[in-house]
């Protein structure tokens, strides 16, 4: 395969998140979530205060987000979501007092409807990875340069996915040894079975690639890139949820 | 690889000598003889000539033993991780509160203050990306670089230009050549830190290119490396023999980047690049022979 080449002018993305660009607001489009009437409502939960304050000014900055509600553990965050309506939950999933994970299951099941983002410290994070799993879309790296928040907010509120190298990698990894060993290929329903595009996709976010020059190389659009991204994690969570299924039957609980 | 004529002459060498310790032991006429002796001593000399052949392979095998010994741990990883964690999460956030707060009035946008914060915590990401996985291959660390790296090089409009061959994932060229691990590759990803921190602060630069390949066979530029690494900068360049001759911090961070490269057998220029820039160049020979 050749190299890729780089494009100094992506067409829509910009970053290697895939997030949209800083678009002024005025310059925004109308047919996107995110308008000034209907900002995209945001809960955040991190128990860290330093952090929670620069994300609520960055979202609180920008007309197109509104942050609803935050909380500094787990036992705040499963009282007050309860409480509010909101359409993205960014969480951090080292919480002083439990896992992040369980609350992610949790809005999962009572709020189907909202988007997740991940903020954590390290990609490398076997919970990251569990994340995805559980239905997360988003991932910040933590203490990134500050104008991330909104613009990530935005982006998986219009359909978007963010994706690592490390965690590009690891579904490689988990793809091969399913089809070698775990679930052999055949055993794979079509829903849960990665594409050649899929691959070929992962291979070059985990070789560092950014979605505009993935797009370049692979002549489609970054949207097309990033429906893509969000194609294998629904494909990661439904081979999660056989896998579990096929387990608990195993073990004759169903 | 060994030709045939070296494997006869060391055969028929091992033939004589078994056969003249043999005579020692057995025909003890040949004792005494005076032409016998010299003959076993030039047998014992061959015999002490191929030994000395064989001592840099020996020094290699126990230095690569050494190298794999000195791995730290499991639980020295897991240590270390969690340290990286905690620096990260306390030290980081309250550097980004910082400058979220001076972000926040307008006149310090380029302060003196401002830079140094977020040089600061620039550094601390890249320390900690250097604690965190280190049993990835270069491929994955420099991608991992690479997206800690993005935020910072679209607020300061920096194009990075980016070719990478990792012939684990197939991307790239097709080589059998293994891409370095462990320590080896921490080294090189330390020049590579240095060398991206210097075009991104020193150099105003507005494009860089990072290109990861292997040689290809029979390629006259090669000289017997395996890989090259090369960072280029399209910024102001640097004249390298005043900043050796500097004592101060540039200086010492540069002889630190040969020194890296020395201490994994590897090689590393750093001259103009054509058109302007700086080109930083390393290369290395692979521990293991292939892939497969």
């Amino acid at each position: 395969m050749t190299a890729v080449q780089t494009s100094s002018r992506p067409p829509l993305f910009t970053n290697h998140n895939d997030a949209p660009p800083s678009i002024s607001h005025s310059m925004w489009p109308g047919h996107m979530v995110g308008q000034r009437e209907q900002p995209v409502r945001v809960f955040l939960v991190d128990d860290d205060s330093h952090i929670r304050r620069v994300i609520a000014q960055d979202l609180m900055g920008d007309s197109r987000t509104l942050l609803v509600g935050h909380a500094c553990s787990l036992r705040e965050a499963r009282k007050s979501i309860q409480q509010h309506d909101f359409d993205v939950l960014m969480i951090d999933l080292n919480l002083g007092d439990g896992d992040g994970l369980d609350l992610l299951e949790l809005v999962q099941g009572t709020h189907p409807h909202v988007q997740s983002i991940i903020v954590s410290s390290t990609e490398r994070d076997e919970k990251v990875f569990k994340a995805f799993e559980k239905g997360a879309v988003g991932y910040l790296l933590k203490n990134s340069w500050f104008g991330d928040y909104a613009q990530a907010v935005l982006q998986v509120a219009n359909g978007g996915a963010s994706i690592t190298p490390s965690l590009a990698k690891k579904i490689l990894s988990l793809v091969s040894r399913s089809q070698t060993y775990v679930v052999s290929a055949s055993n794979c329903s079509k829903e849960e079975k990665l594409s050649e595009r899929e691959i070929e996709i992962l291979k070059l976010i985990a070789c560092g690639y950014s979605s505009p020059e993935i797009s370049t190389h692979l002549k489609i659009s970054t949207m097309t890139v990033s429906t893509h991204v969000k194609n294998m994690y629904r494909k990661l969570q439904a081979k999660t949820r056989a896998h579990a299924v096929k387990a608990a039957s195993l073990r004759g609980l169903i | 690889m060994e030709s045939l004529r070296d494997i006869g002459w060391r055969e028929t060498t091992r033939f004589i000598q078994a056969i003249t310790i043999l005579s020692w032991c057995f025909l003890t006429r040949l004792r005494d003889q005076n032409w016998f002796f010299v003959f076993s001593i030039l047998v014992a000399f061959s015999g002490l000539l191929i030994s000395l052949h064989h001592i840099p392979g020996i020094y290699r095998v126990i230095k690569a033993r050494l190298r794999s010994s000195a791995q730290p741990s499991k639980e020295v990883q897991e240590e270390r991780k969690r340290i990286a964690s905690d620096l990260h999460d306390t030290l980081g956030s309250q550097l980004v509160e910082a400058l979220s707060l001076m972000n926040s009035q307008s006149s310090v946008e380029d302060s003196p203050a401002r830079k140094v914060l977020e040089q600061s915590l620039l550094d601390l990401r890249l320390i900690v990306d250097s604690m965190d996985a280190q049993s990835d291959n270069l491929a994955m660390r420099l991608a991992r670089l690479r997206y800690r790296l993005a935020p910072v090089l679209q607020r300061k409009g920096l194009v990075l230009h980016w070719q990478l061959t990792d012939p684990e994932l197939e991307v790239g060229l097709h080589t059998t050549l293994p891409l370095p691990r462990d320590r080896v590759a921490h080294e090189i990803l330390a020049v590579v830190q240095a060398s991206l921190s210097n075009a991104i602060e020193h150099a105003d630069a507005t494009e860089m290119w990072l290109i990861l390949e292997p040689y290809q066979k029979g390629d006259l530029q090669s000289f017997g490396w395996d890989w090259y690494l090369s960072i280029e900068d399209n910024g102001k360049g640097y004249d390298l023999r005043a900043v050796l001759n500097d004592p101060s911090k540039s200086g010492h961070g540069v002889i630190n980047m040969f020194h890296r490269m020395r201490n994994i057998g590897g090689d590393l220029h750093i001259h103009p690049r054509h058109g302007g820039g700086t080109q930083v160049l390393m290369r290395w020979r692979c521990e293991s022979s292939s892939l497969s």
